[in-house]
């Protein structure tokens, strides 16, 4: 019996794929692997398929682990010498130099505390070495990177609840974003950072984040339209 | 020159032949052995390092440059530490060094992607297989940095949908062929046309030129 797209999978499942030309190339994402010539399943959860390609499994996990190049929301925790550790929920801290922020020279260090909190891109995620992280792109520049602002709200979600919202086919953000003024960095990592200009509108909104996870996206429409008229009406 | 017992031989053999084999040499014909004893090599490539070796051999009392070289890592460190085996000394160091980040960015660089006939490409993140995008959003005002550039990445994206419809819009077709009128027409006009155009220029220039009498006084 084969496993098709959108079946549940658990660990050890071998995935068929099909076979036609041998010049076509599959990518295969997260939660599989390739063992000889044989596409194990690595972690349970439903496998997914885009574009005739690529192949990966949606699961359930709150637990990050680094890849390089995601963008990830961390909180400095320690200075030492001329890096910062950097708290982003993985099983080391994060280290993030401080020459890796948009106009920093050895003389103008950029002014960040402990307990500051950075939006920051993954630059190096190996298995054997401590994460690294950077604060401007390959041009030195900060683009949507950098410090965020203190007076914002952190709150943390399980990773697949990140893809929902991430997802291009997910209005909730813009929805939110049509009614209400707010700020959002939403990491890789499982941590959202809210900024708005009330605390009602900082926990309707959080909430409303919270609450997408099962939920559909037509019901998420509606939930989204119930807190607005709430916040409102307030 | 250092003379090496006999029984080292079978050492520097598949030493020698790692050398003639570079390490990519190694990875494209996995399923090759690296040692192949002296008398069954039989293909054109085992002959000609055979002749090799053997005129070597004769050149050097015995060993091969080859083996010479590659005795370094068996001998004792005393010898390399001799100051005309520095250089070896650093040879080997460096290959010591490129094995270890060999190892180190297996992961990375797979034995496949070496080969270049993998056929599966390992993605570890979800981001390019979702398509999703980056999480930092702000809406009226409240970052404006940040909407800028959001605004700016919309008006790219729109562009791109534009562009893969066609590469020139109508209207930027036809501005640029109106201004090109005047041009090819006077391509095709006679030299008198030309003379007309000349005075016509001449009569407007000596208009733009003259004095004007400061009204200010």
């Amino acid at each position: 019996m084969g496993i098709n797209v959108d079946d549940v999978v658990v660990p050890g499942d071998v995935i068929q794929v099909p076979n036609e030309n041998d010049k076509a190339k599959f990518i295969l994402g997260p939660g599989l692997r390739r063992h000889a010539d044989q596409i194990l399943v690595t972690t349970s959860g439903v496998l997914r398929k885009k574009a005739s390609n690529v192949y990966w499994v949606d699961c359930h996990r709150k637990r990050y682990v680094p890849v390089k190049g995601e963008t990830v929301l961390g909180v400095v925790v320690n200075k030492s010498g001329d890096t910062f550790k950097v708290d982003i929920g993985s099983s080391e801290q994060a280290s993030l130099s401080y020459l890796a922020f948009e106009g920093a020279t050895k003389k103008n260090r950029p002014d960040i505390k402990i307990g500051d909190v950075v939006f920051a891109k993954l630059l190096e995620a190996s298995r054997d070495m401590e994460p690294e992280l950077v604060c401007v792109d390959s041009f030195g520049k900060r683009g949507k990177l950098g410090l965020l602002q203190e007076d914002g709200f952190i709150f943390t979600c399980s990773l697949n609840l990140i893809r929902k919202i991430l997802n291009p086919k997910c209005t909730l953000l813009k929805l939110f974003g049509s009614e209400i003024p707010y700020d959002v960095a939403v990491g890789m990592n499982g941590k959202i950072w809210l900024k708005t200009k009330s605390i009602k509108e900082s926990i309707g909104i959080g909430s409303a984040i919270l609450a997408a996870e099962h939920l559909p996206n037509e019901e998420i429409i509606g939930m989204c339209n119930r807190v607005i008229n709430n916040l409102k009406g307030m | 020159m250092c003379k090496v017992p006999p029984s080292w031989v079978l050492h520097y053999q598949i030493q020698a032949y790692k050398k003639m084999h570079t390490i990519n040499d190694i990875y494209k014909q996995p399923e090759q052995q690296i040692f192949i004893p002296r008398n069954n090599r039989t293909t054109p490539q085992h002959q000609q390092t055979r002749q090799r070796e053997e005129s070597n051999a004769r050149l050097h009392n015995g060993y091969s440059t080859h083996r010479r070289r590659n005795a370094l890592h068996t001998t004792t460190t005393t010898t390399t530490t001799m100051c005309f085996m520095k250089r070896s000394k650093e040879k080997a160091q460096r290959e010591q060094d490129a094995e270890e980040s060999q190892a180190m960015f297996s992961d990375v660089i797979t034995e496949d992607m070496k080969r270049g006939v993998c056929k599966y490409i390992i993605e570890p993140s979800f981001v390019p297989c979702e398509n999703l995008t980056d999480g930092r959003l702000s809406f009226h005002g409240m970052n404006p940095e940040i909407e800028r550039i959001m605004q700016l990445e919309q008006e790219a994206n729109r562009l791109k949908v534009d562009v893969k419809e066609k590469d020139v819009s109508d209207f930027e077709m036809a501005d640029r062929y109106s201004t090109l009128v005047g041009t090819v027409n006077r391509r095709f006009s006679t030299k008198r046309d030309h003379r007309n155009l000349q005075e016509c220029d001449s009569e407007q220039r000596t208009k733009k030129m003259k004095f004007l009498k400061p009204s200010c006084d």
